[in-house]
């Protein structure tokens, strides 16, 4: 109950934000639908859906972080409201861009996991991984650890020149179904960890 | 029960030291906590909410550790700081949403009353509101989930006179339950002096005294006579002089004062104003 109120919160204080980028996002669903060549821009749509929960962690250093001090609830609670927070919006929009690609694969006669939706997809999750390393730095830094998303939006613009440029020679690799599932496992075990790294964070933290 | 018991607090930072500070604030009672910028007021506030994380003593909150308490203990204090807290994108009605799952005791229908008896706007954002509106709505959060024991950290700092005295009256009501404590630090000696039965002077980290506000002023009085009748009252009995081309002014002890001498009553900020010269 207390992690529903918190996730309200941050729902609640990303509202505007979150209106934006559900915009954003139609236009991405409607690439997934109609054609079978704009996964490389899942680096994009990654960097977009990402900022939510890189919101959630720094936007505590507004007040917030200290008045949770002064609420009924554990280290953990705060900590698993955020990563729920980002799940649902990073899980679900993907989740719906899948569902898209699905639609577009009935409606446009081309196979469901192609090459270009496999590397994209591994893009995704590989990506999905380092912004949940980022998380406890952006709790810890705030948005001084902006410089780790910097870093991370150079990966993303040279992937995607990469891509652009050398398809062919990636495709020998990265296109298969293997990489998706390695990635997966790789992000899923990355939730755990790195929620654990930003509890003990939280519990070390000295305000000022 | 006491509400609060705080027992040789310690906190070291590299440029300022709370220094072994012992407080009890008895329930039903309401303490101030007056002391110049940098003085540890906040510094306390924060420990006892493990903001910060104290090197030596204890703190109890209802009979119980701050921090093995927990969320037990947090269900029962209220708390207010400067500064609200709760993020700007967020309503008041969505306010009592959030703080419906938060709080055990939370009472929805007791914090729209508030909102409505102090005139906060429901519809507007956090950031649209005024900062005296913004510190009326922290206080209904602070008073709508049953809270026995408020800390309030400078709840009055910026507001306007008007806005202060609605503040002070609403956390004088919720004192007539004899359950109810608060503890209270403020610039604005005069907000206490209406309000507190126990006054604690911080001065550079250091509890200077805690008494009750009415044997303190009981013990102090104003003095104002020549310069040469001045000279004649023993030294121990002054604790602040000012002498103009008009006359001179004390604050004097009136146990130590001879007989013969007419003392008026001082205000708590003359006297916590002499204490911090005396001690620099």
């Amino acid at each position: 109950m207390k992690v529903k109120g918190l996730f309200l919160k941050e729902v609640y204080a990303q509202k505007t934000s979150l209106i934006i980028w559900s915009i954003a996002f139609v236009a991405f669903f409607a690439a997934a639908i109609i054609s079978d060549k704009t996964w490389h821009m899942m680096i994009f749509y990654c960097l977009m859906t990402s900022m939510a929960g890189l919101n959630s962690m720094s936007l505590d250093e507004r007040g917030w972080g200290k008045y949770a001090y002064g609420l009924p609830c554990s280290s953990k609670e705060i900590i698993l409201s955020k990563y729920i927070f980002d799940f649902v919006w990073r899980f679900g929009t993907l989740f719906l861009l899948i569902i898209g690609r699905i639609i577009g694969s009935f409606i446009f006669d081309f196979e469901f996991l192609s090459g270009n939706c496999a590397f994209g997809l591994t893009l995704a999750f590989l990506f999905y991984t380092v912004v949940y390393f980022l998380f406890p730095m952006y709790f810890k830094w705030g948005n001084k650890a902006s410089v780790a998303l910097c870093a991370m939006i150079g990966f993303a613009v040279g992937i995607t020149v990469n891509i652009l440029g050398f398809n062919d020679k990636l495709s020998v690799n990265m296109m298969g179904v293997v990489p998706v599932i390695i990635s997966l496992c790789v992000l899923l075990v990355s939730i755990p960890v790195t929620y654990h790294i930003t509890v003990k964070l939280y519990e070390k933290q000295e305000l000022d | 029960m006491n509400a609060l018991e705080i027992k040789d607090l310690t906190k070291k930072y590299k440029s300022f030291t709370l220094d072994g500070v012992s407080l009890t604030l008895p329930s039903g009672c309401v303490m101030g906590l007056v002391g110049e910028n940098g003085s540890g007021k906040s510094t306390i506030f924060k420990l006892i909410l493990n903001i910060v994380k104290k090197d030596e003593g204890s703190i109890k909150i209802l009979g119980k550790d701050h921090i093995d308490g927990g969320a037990l203990t947090k269900e029962d204090v209220g708390v207010v700081f400067d500064e609200l807290g709760i993020p700007n994108e967020m309503t008041a009605p969505q306010v009592d949403k959030v703080m419906k799952c938060i709080f055990k005791n939370w009472d929805s229908e007791e914090y729209m009353k508030l909102l409505e008896k102090l005139s906060v706007p429901t519809d507007r954002k956090i950031q649209k509101l005024s900062k005296g509106m913004k510190m009326k709505l922290g206080i209904a959060v602070a008073l709508s989930h049953g809270a026995k024991l408020l800390l309030l950290d400078e709840p009055t700092a910026g507001l306007d006179p008007v806005v202060r005295d609605e503040l002070v009256e609403m956390l004088y009501d919720f004192t007539r339950d004899e359950s109810h404590s608060i503890l209270i630090s403020s610039h604005i000696v005069s907000d206490l002096e209406k309000l507190c039965d126990y006054i604690a002077f911080l001065h550079g980290g250091r509890l200077m005294l805690c008494e009750e506000k009415d044997v303190l002023l009981s013990q102090y009085g104003i003095l104002r006579c020549t310069e040469e009748e001045l000279s004649d009252i023993p030294e121990d009995a002054v604790k602040h002089k000012k002498i103009t081309p008009y006359g001179a002014e004390a604050i004097v002890k009136r146990d130590l004062l001879p007989d013969g001498y007419s003392v008026s009553a001082v205000g708590l900020e003359e006297l916590f104003v002499s204490m911090i010269k005396e001690n620099k």
